[in-house]
């Protein structure tokens, strides 16, 4: 955590990009009107900061310490991949929540809507689930990319998966086929949860029991597909 | 006598199709401090990787501590420097150490630790502020903290100057006194001399030369002349035919087992050969003399 804390080429555009969208979308040009619609705005940007900064937080330490041989160092030590991948997830996670409670502070200290301390609650557990999930897919990334490459790979993940999955501009205006085909997206699935959780829409229980499935499934394919890039770089 | 590491008919291929290892068969004692060496791609750092569970064995097996290199026990009596090991810029380097010291079950203070290898001063500075010699001193500093019985060092003073290359050798003869194992491999010959109680030597993937640094050296002659002669080397190489002579720019270099018997018959062939040069053979003459 201190690490990525400490690097300002990293923490700026982590806070900025939502706090900066958020600020455009929601305040300068506000597009909502209403307190639902107004909720949504810190719903999709908080949900859209974590996303960026979950990947970003875990993908590029990754990709980072393995160019550099620290990776290698920590393997010939008692860490263990398992416990490591864990550590950087956890790292990744934790930073995430903290973009998601600055958007959170913003919109409240800006916006006339309220939340509930369960709200609240919800909002969180919505993000941390959310975080663990892009997290993974950030692991996955730094496992398989050199440095020089991640960065690329990651920023054309996250933006369209953000676009598309409805946290920058409502799924609404955008055509049918895209608006079908983002159920596939991890992105809609966690829009969907925190929109749900700060009371901006309802969620069926189908649709939240697809919502976690969906979240925990690619945290757990996307964990073992980074253990298994790495253990076949032992060959 | 404890095995404290063993290659067991380790070969190992790359995926380009390099041949790194064939066949080794190497072991390790409890105690000792054993050199490998070896020329670039002689298979050292693939030997290194294999043991430190960086590298899957192919053919064969590893053991460290009787165990799998990949078995988290193993690992805690482990320490390593690799020749590697870019260490985050943003930490300090108590925070360094104290990271590291949190992967094992019983680390020592880490403060202690920057006091041994001269760092006290330093505890509070980031990586990015540290000379080369100090980067290489903290690496030293993370492989210690776990309190190896096995410190695997991969060319420890690389890039360090002759001060700090000589800080380091010293850490290292105290700690082999204190009866820690020392795995080095090094193209810096002195290192292997001041420290190694055996030398392993690869050529190509193969154990070409095991044995201590006393027995390399007679492999390579106890006596190294450089003299100039206007004999042919075929004149030279029947004065002794035991001996190993080559030519050395204008003049000849001899590796001798009985370098006074060589100097008679020499001057005797030869009484206006000019001698440059009369020592005990080098272990970097003996490794040349194994090729």
């Amino acid at each position: 955590m201190r690490k990525l804390i400490r690097d300002p080429g990293f923490v700026l555009p982590s806070f900025g990009f939502p706090l900066g969208f958020f600020v455009l979308f929601a305040l300068i040009m506000p597009f909502a009107n209403t307190a639902p619609a107004q909720l949504a705005m810190i719903a999709n940007y908080g949900a859209f900061g974590t996303l960026a900064a979950a990947m970003f937080a875990a993908g590029m330490p990754l990709a980072q310490e393995r160019d550099t041989g620290i990776y290698a160092l920590k393997m010939t030590t008692p860490l263990g991949l398992f416990s490591y991948l864990a550590a950087k997830m956890s790292a990744a996670a934790v930073f995430a929540l903290t973009v998601a409670a600055a958007v959170l502070l913003l919109g409240l200290l800006t916006l006339p809507v309220s939340m509930n301390a369960g709200a609240v609650a919800a909002y969180f557990a919505a993000t941390a689930l959310g975080a663990c999930t892009f997290a993974g897919l950030g692991l996955l990334i730094g496992a398989r990319f050199a440095l020089n490459a991640a960065p690329v790979v990651i920023n054309m993940v996250f933006m369209p998966m953000a676009f598309l999955g409805g946290l920058v501009l409502p799924l609404m205006i955008m055509p049918k086929l895209i608006q079908q085909a983002s159920v596939a997206l991890p992105s809609f699935h966690m829009g969907q949860l925190n929109r749900a959780a700060v009371g901006a829409g309802s969620i069926t229980t189908t649709e939240l029991l697809s919502a976690l499935a969906v979240l925990t499934g690619i945290s757990i394919a996307a964990l073992m597909a980074t253990r298994f890039l790495l253990l076949r770089g032992r060959t | 006598m404890n095995d404290l590491v063993e290659w067991r008919g380790i070969s190992h291929r790359y995926a380009n199709g390099a041949q790194a290892l064939k066949a080794l068969d190497l072991k390790m004692h409890a105690g000792e401090t054993l050199a490998l060496l070896g020329s670039n791609g002689a298979g050292k750092s693939t030997a290194i990787k294999l043991l430190l569970g960086l590298l899957g064995a192919q053919q064969g097996t590893v053991r460290i501590f009787g165990m799998d290199p990949s078995e988290a026990s193993a690992r805690q009596q482990l320490g390593s420097v690799l020749q590697v090991a870019g260490l985050p810029t943003r930490l300090t380097v108590l925070e360094q150490v104290e990271l590291h010291a949190a992967y094992y079950q019983r680390p020592r203070a880490p403060l202690a630790v920057l006091e041994e290898l001269g760092l006290s001063d330093l505890v509070n500075r980031r990586l990015n502020t540290l000379s080369g010699g100090q980067r290489r001193r903290l690496e030293m500093a993370l492989a210690l903290v776990g309190s190896p019985a096995l410190l695997v060092l991969d060319e420890p003073t690389v890039g360090v100057d002759i001060h700090e290359r000589a800080r380091l050798l010293n850490v290292l003869q105290s700690l082999k006194a204190s009866g820690v194992a020392i795995l080095l491999t090094t193209h810096v010959i002195e290192e292997a001399e001041k420290l190694a109680d055996r030398v392993a030597y690869l050529d190509a993937g193969e154990l070409r030369f095991l044995g201590s640094v006393g027995e390399l050296k007679a492999l390579g002659g106890l006596q190294e002349l450089s003299f100039d002669s206007g004999l042919s080397a075929g004149t030279l190489q029947a004065l002794d035919p035991h001996a190993a002579i080559e030519s050395a720019g204008r003049g000849f270099v001899a590796r001798l087992t009985d370098g006074n018997a060589f100097l008679r018959a020499l001057l005797a062939a030869d009484p206006h050969a000019q001698i440059r040069e009369y020592r005990r053979a080098s272990l970097e003459s003996a490794l040349r003399s194994l090729h």
